[in-house]
């Protein structure tokens, strides 16, 4: 099979390097003033000075790769990064998580000159933009689950946006899809090539009932395979299929079969390898080699890493949507822990928080302790309350963590945060008590 | 003791985009504050709705899934609905849910989908989607408050009475100032959050409509002192409304 090739045309125009050299600049001087990562304003400055600039740093490497989905992007992008990097390439990408366009600017145009890669995490809204631009010759698509309403209105739209964008990819270029997903897999059938990753045994899942081309229900009597029983639409055949116990997952790829640790042992984690794993191999990387890097990497930037801070032993879950929190209960799944569920509904969270009652929030019952905090403490009292779990208000986050933590015998939390509360979580527990 | 207060949960995989699940489980627990027992019944999409539930409530779809629940709805197996919806039994319908209890949807490309006919109302597309706090008052349960997502305008017929007049916010249609219906025990909202957790009056009001109808009256709250779902109502009152007192 060769390997996913597609052609870059537009040049690279004298002042380029200079805004280029400035972006590097910018982000130097915003981490030394410890006023954020860099990683996003430097790349929004740079298009506004000199509009398509990240398009022809992009066109100047040798090839761009994204990845998008609800969840398990970050994570994802890492191991393909790391895969790509061991197997000896210059590797770029936007390791933060910034992942609006801004984001893969700056990520673009801080990357050295002897890069060769990108591997771009990029957010669900901005995939059509970024396929226009930066021509990618790989895209991975996770999965697409509720998430965000109050910006991306429908689920089901974004999966036609992003079968616009998968449609208009260069022809060369390959797709990387969750099999699994009626929505993905839809998507995918509209790339120039595709390769689907199954994992075995999942249920279809909430944003799932209906076919995604022509909206009746889909036959669930067996969800694997599922199909349309009206119009007849049906996934395309898993190329990768994956099956797991626990941590231990089993990945049969066209190459053969392959065993592996999984960091954490959900459906989630499992996808997240899997796919950076067959993207990886059909870019060139030897399997075998490339599944040992991903395996041994672990969780990436502070989830599910656990601190010490003020006597107590404190552990950082990010969930931020309803199939994101099903990962989070089944991978964290510890009644010795107290739990603080931590909820803003910031702009970056959504602002809406009625998918907390989507959450089987009774799976908390059985801890010690529970406090709800953030900006909208009283909804997630409400819900938790109504889910039969006792639970407290308590503000700010970091009284939060110690009430949770007080009762002797059990100093270990898991803090339950959205995207804005994980940051802030990460920053109080960074700095220590 | 009582029978059993019974709430359908409605097609929700279909209808219960945005977490109108809780509306169910809020009733059961409201109702258990009230000294009731009471229990959640769903109903999945392709099975006949079931006459005799004492309660029905449908959440919110996005386009595809709502002409579905449509046609279901309108076929024989929705035929329990409108039976129910004749007999006075309440009916709480959620922003899809609630255009689809009219006579017609419009959607942006033109394309028309028939709604149930329960309600006088027609809902057409429009741009900009309104999206964001809504704050209103009703006559039968005080202010209102709760989070909308919706691009479908809807208008009332003249018999029509909104659920509230709107304060803050898009509403129905984001022009005449009305939010939601009600005609008798059914009830319609854009209203999420979901609105019976954010509105506990609403909630007991549901309640009190599904007893008096089997001749049964709803007892006091207990625990008296706290009320999560009192607090959450004013929570969102005073972030969304300016100038409300953070006193009680």
């Amino acid at each position: 099979m060769p390997e996913p090739s597609v052609r870059y045309g537009r040049g690279w125009r004298r002042v380029d390097p200079v805004v280029a050299a400035g972006v590097r600049l910018a982000g130097a001087v915003i981490r030394a003033s410890r006023r954020g990562q860099g990683a996003t304003l430097p790349g929004l400055l740079a298009e506004l000075c000199a509009p398509g600039v990240a398009a022809r740093r992009a066109a100047r490497l040798d090839r761009v790769v994204l990845v998008t989905g609800t969840n398990g992007k970050t994570t994802t992008t890492a191991m393909l990064a790391a895969a790509l990097a061991a197997g000896g390439r210059r590797v770029a990408s936007n390791a933060a998580g910034s992942n609006l366009y801004r984001g893969l600017a700056t990520a673009l145009l801080a990357a050295g000159r002897a890069t060769q890669d990108a591997v771009l995490e990029v957010d669900e809204a901005v995939l059509a933009k970024a396929v226009g631009e930066l021509r990618p010759c790989l895209v991975v698509l996770l999965n697409l689950t509720r998430d965000q309403l109050d910006r991306h209105h429908e689920v089901g739209g974004l999966a036609r946006r992003w079968r616009q964008a998968v449609a208009a990819l260069a022809p060369g270029a390959v797709v990387v899809a969750n099999g699994g997903e009626p929505l993905t897999a839809w998507v995918a059938q509209a790339a120039p090539s595709a390769v689907l990753v199954r994992v075995e045994g999942g249920g279809l899942g909430r944003d799932h009932a209906g076919c995604p081309a022509c909206g009746s229900l889909l036959s669930r009597a067996s969800s694997q395979p599922f199909g349309c029983g009206h119009c007849g639409w049906a996934p395309g055949p898993a190329s990768v299929r994956v099956t797991r116990a626990g941590h231990q997952a089993r990945l049969n790829g066209p190459g053969g079969t392959w065993s592996v640790r999984l960091p954490l042992a959900s459906d989630g984690s499992v996808l997240d390898v899997a796919a950076a794993w067959a993207a990886a191999t059909r870019l060139g990387v030897d399997p075998a080699s490339a599944l040992g890097t991903i395996a041994g990497m672990g969780t990436v930037q502070g989830r599910y890493a656990t601190c010490s801070w003020r006597g107590l032993m404190v552990r950082l879950l990010l969930a931020k949507n309803p199939a994101g929190w099903d990962e989070t209960l089944s991978a964290a799944d510890d009644r010795r822990r107290a739990a603080v569920v931590a909820i803003n509904a910031g702009i970056p969270d959504g602002r809406d928080t009625s998918w907390l009652w989507d959450v089987d929030m009774a799976r908390l019952g059985d801890r010690p302790l529970v406090t709800a905090t953030g900006e909208r403490a009283e909804d997630v009292a409400l819900r938790l309350e109504v889910a039969g779990v006792p639970c407290r208000i308590v503000r700010p986050l970091a009284a939060a963590i110690t009430w949770a933590g007080r009762r002797p015998g059990h100093r270990e939390v898991d803090v339950f945060a959205d995207y804005t509360s994980f940051r802030q979580a990460r920053e109080l527990i960074g700095r220590r008590g | 003791m009582a029978e059993r207060v019974r709430i359908g949960l409605v097609y929700p995989e279909l209808l219960g985009t945005y977490g109108d699940r809780g509306n169910a489980e809020v009733l059961v627990w409201r109702a258990a504050r009230h000294g009731l027992a009471a229990e959640v019944a769903e109903v999945p999409a392709g099975e006949p709705v079931p006459p005799w539930l004492d309660a029905y409530v449908l959440g919110g779809g996005e386009d595809a899934a709502q002409a579905t629940a449509a046609r279901l709805l309108r076929s024989a197996d929705g035929d329990g609905l409108r039976r129910a919806a004749d007999q006075g039994r309440v009916v709480l319908a959620v922003c899809g849910a609630f255009q689809l209890l009219g006579k017609v949807y419009l959607d942006g490309q033109g394309r028309e989908t028939p709604g149930l006919g329960l309600l006088d109302l027609e809902t057409t597309a429009g741009t900009p989607r309104l999206v964001g706090e809504v704050v209103t008052r009703s006559r039968d349960a005080g202010l209102l408050t709760g989070f909308e997502n919706h691009a479908g305008r809807s208008f009332l017929g003249p018999g029509l009475k909104p659920l509230g007049r709107v304060l803050r916010g898009g509403g129905n249609n984001g022009n005449d100032a009305t939010e939601g219906v009600r005609q008798g025990a059914v009830f319609g909202t854009y209203l999420h959050g979901p609105v019976l957790a954010r509105n506990p009056a609403l909630a007991d009001l549901l309640l009190r409509n599904a007893l008096e109808r089997r001749g049964q009256q709803l007892g006091p709250l207990r625990p008296v002192g706290r009320d999560p779902a009192a607090d959450l109502h004013l929570a969102r009152l005073q972030a969304v409304l300016p100038g409300t007192s953070r006193h009680r």
